[in-house]
């Protein structure tokens, strides 16, 4: 490109030497040449110029190299104000290879004095490292970087550096935030250090720091500026939230460094006070109603254990009321239960059936069940009704509740014996009418009574019953001695009625209350059953209890155990009935009245007597098990 | 007390200027004599030589900021064409610095049982080639020093009382 130039120059001087020596000769063609010369030379640098520039550019295609691009200094940057460094941005390299040098001069020295930049590597690509040595504060430094390649070299613009003002530091280190409680409100503390390289310990840097931080979850960060400690309580938070927490810091003069790592902290959910008012309020609330539904059971406790445990509803004959029989009016009961003329209203006490009966007083109860005739009878004892004390002597207080059941054919009232803490053996005497039930209500311990049904009933018949209370004295005595051997055993039951049944029949060897035989059924029964066991020669019939040996009884004569005796004749006869349930069979008996203790209960008195032997007798068939139901004795008293 | 004076006169009278990339085309008058320029050239000198190059420096300062805040206040066209901003702040760094200078100079001139023998030759060169500089060399000047100044006395509280944030 000099080339060319100098080749353009000599042409145009040659041009001019030419046109001088033209107008050398006279003064107005030297004018005129020098006019000439002039605008050839124009021409000529124009056409000089673009020549050159053609050249160029040919030049410029075939090759690609130039002279590199100016650099760009970025930023210097002194991390703890001893050391800093500088980046710079190189420009085009033009395709050559371009190396780039830092020159560099302090205003304290001489102003001419051009450094290098000592240290290229340690800051990077396209950097300037200066270390301590090299590194003066309150100084300005003018720095300035070339770029040169085989073409040629730029330089970039200067940078007026004072290291005291270009200070960035690290980020601070070591955060840890700590949940803490102040007043129930949690605040967090957040602690940090200063970045290691700085030199805060002997107040070379000072630094100010912020703290800021978001909710994981939301969308800002709060930044709140921190002055020159080291620590910050922060306030605003959310309970049940997680938070990220960074801090950055400034020297008093120069730029923030970058924010610190991360730090997570999770708040815990709280009970804030207006929630335990919350829930005091509810507990208060659940103790009044805790209170009024108390009340409430207590007031209505009855209503409500029928309704949660409704009784156990007792049996109920249709038709027998039992208010009615309470009452004693015995026509309206028996009309009630449907029975017309009955009983016979010549004498009542012909059907009364009386037995005696020994309950045991033990604390048992017992319920007896006629199983043989498919009987079935409960034994309720109620301890409500007050019995008045009109037929027992001077025994214990304890009734029986006697429930009789009806039966087709026959009846025959069933004791059972009242649960009485005294254990002491009752004797209970029963009274029967044929076909009628008896009901025997008990009573409580402390009184003795009889039912008024029952008292009236034996009042009306006092002539056949004129002893029940004798016997009852008697039975009473026997009972006495049978609670000394009392025990809750049915089976010592038995025993103990049958001493009793034996003694009274060593007195009587007539008749005499006998216990029953326990049916399977039945665990105990204390409702004894006197047997016709023969006729005697004497034409008597012998009454006596039913043993053991019941079982040896053919299955046939179970049903008929019992026979209605229905009536007496010429107080001596006894009439019996067949086992037909018919009345006025045409079996009958006679009787004798003689043989009859007087001590003993109308209707064994009445029931023995002097039978004929008659076929008719053995046509009754009268085992040794049988069973005389004296329902018709009642004339004869 | 002579700490606790000097770091709270620090604190409170120091002007926080801003941040700038000055063009120094010419030295301040203070560069006259050595002052440490860095960390371990500071932790070098001991607390008397830094006392004193703290008092140099103030004291070379009080003639220029004078005359300075003259020729600001008097100066009507500066007053026309510059923002209130600019006599605002040669007002304020004047009566503060000032201020501030004749204090820590007589809390100082104390404790060096008021020697300074160079101290009004330099004052008076000092002040002369003050004269000589441009209005915003001036300030350039005044603000670095005052840096400087700030940096020393941090320096000396943090080495006679470390307890108080450093």
């Amino acid at each position: 490109m000099s080339f060319l130039f100098i080749g353009c120059w000599w042409f145009t001087k040659d041009s001019l030497v030419s046109f001088s020596k033209a107008f050398s000769s006279k003064p107005s063609v030297l004018e005129k040449s020098l006019k000439r010369a002039e605008r050839m030379k124009e021409a000529c640098g124009a056409k000089c110029v673009l020549f050159l520039l053609f050249v160029q550019t040919w030049l410029v295609e075939n090759t690609g190299h130039t002279s590199p691009g100016k650099p760009v200094l970025l930023r210097c940057r002194s991390p703890e104000k001893e050391t800093f460094a500088c980046w710079w941005q190189p420009g085009s390299d033009g395709g050559l290879s371009t190396n780039y040098s830092l020159y560099y001069t302090m205003e304290g020295s001489l102003e001419d004095a051009v450094h290098e930049c000592p240290d290229y590597k340690t800051a990077g690509l396209n950097s300037c490292y200066f270390n301590k040595t090299y590194t003066s504060l309150w100084i300005t430094y003018t720095i300035s970087v070339v770029a040169q390649n085989a073409l040629g070299s730029k330089s970039s613009d200067p940078m007026f550096v004072d290291v005291a003002y270009i200070v960035q530091p690290h980020k601070p280190e070591n955060i840890s935030a700590e949940l803490r409680t102040q007043d129930q409100k949690p605040y967090l503390m957040v602690k940090w250090e200063p970045p290691h390289k700085a030199d805060t310990k002997s107040g070379w840097i000072t630094l100010h720091y912020e703290i800021r931080l978001k909710a994981e979850k939301g969308a800002e960060w709060e930044s709140h500026y921190a002055g020159q400690q080291k620590q910050f309580n922060v306030f605003s938070l959310h309970p049940g939230e997680v938070y990220l927490v960074q801090v950055r810091c400034k020297p008093d003069h120069g730029f923030w460094s970058e924010w610190s790592a991360t730090t997570y902290i999770e708040i815990p959910d709280y009970f804030r006070p207006r929630d335990t008012s919350v829930w005091i309020l509810i507990a208060v609330l659940s103790v009044c109603i805790f209170l009024i539904l108390a009340w409430t059971v207590a007031i209505k406790c009855n209503s409500i254990k029928s309704y949660l445990l409704p009784p156990v509803p007792g049996p109920k004959i249709i038709g027998f009321d039992t208010q009615l029989l309470k009452s004693g009016k015995s026509e309206d009961l028996l009309n009630a239960l449907g029975c017309q003329g009955f009983p016979p209203t010549s004498d009542c006490e012909d059907l009364l059936v009386e037995f005696l009966e020994v309950d045991d007083g033990d604390e048992q109860k017992l319920v007896m069940n006629e199983g043989e005739d498919d009987l079935e009878g409960r034994v309720k004892s109620s301890g409500n009704e007050v019995d008045n004390d009109s037929g027992r002597g001077s025994c214990d207080s304890h009734t029986l509740l006697l429930e009789v059941s009806n039966s087709s054919t026959k009846t025959y009232a069933q004791v059972g014996s009242n649960s009485n803490n005294k254990g002491s053996v009752k004797l209970s005497r029963k009274c029967s009418t044929n076909g009628k039930l008896l009901r025997f209500e008990t009573a409580g311990e402390k009184t003795n009574t009889w039912p008024t049904a029952n008292s009236s009933f034996l009042l009306a018949r006092q002539s056949s019953c004129y002893n029940i209370s004798k016997i009852h004295r008697e039975a009473c005595s026997l009972g006495n001695k049978a609670d000394m051997h009392g025990n809750t055993s049915s089976a010592h039951k038995s025993k103990e009625y049958r001493e009793l049944h034996s003694t009274v029949s060593g007195d009587q060897k007539t008749w005499f209350a006998d216990e029953k035989h326990d049916t399977p059924l039945l665990p105990f029964k204390s409702a004894e059953y006197v047997e016709v066991q023969r006729l005697n020669q004497q034409s008597m019939l012998i009454l006596k209890p039913k043993t053991e040996g019941h079982k040896s009884v053919p299955p046939e004569f179970i049903g008929q155990e019992y026979t209605k005796v229905s009536g007496v004749v010429s107080d001596r006869v006894l009439l019996l009935l067949r086992d037909t349930g018919a009345q006025g069979s045409s079996d009958t008996q006679e009787g004798e009245n003689q043989a009859v203790h007087p001590s003993l209960q109308c209707q064994v008195g009445k029931m023995v007597g002097t039978i004929p032997a008659s076929p008719a007798l053995e046509g009754m068939q009268l085992a040794a098990s049988g069973y005389v139901d004296t329902a018709a004795l009642l004339q004869s008293f | 007390s002579l700490s606790l004076s000097l770091s709270l006169s620090q604190e409170k009278y120091f002007l926080p200027v801003r941040n700038q990339i000055g063009r120094a085309t010419r030295k301040c008058h203070t560069s006259r004599f050595p002052t440490p320029n860095g960390k371990e050239n500071a932790q070098r000198t001991d607390r008397e030589e830094l006392t004193q190059v703290i008092l140099r420096i103030l004291v070379s300062w009080m003639d220029p900021l004078m005359q300075f805040h003259q020729s600001i206040a008097h100066n009507e066209e500066l007053s026309k064409f510059s923002s209130n901003r600019a006599l605002e702040l040669s007002d304020m760094s004047y009566n503060v610095f000032s201020v501030f200078q004749m204090q820590l100079v007589g809390i100082i001139s104390n404790s060096l049982n008021g020697v300074f023998p160079a101290e009004e030759s330099l004052s008076s060169s000092a002040s002369n080639e003050a004269r000589h500089m441009r209005d915003y060399e001036l300030l350039h000047c005044f603000r670095r020093d005052s840096d400087k100044v700030q940096n020393y006395l941090k320096i000396l509280k943090c080495r006679i009382v470390p307890e108080h944030g450093c």
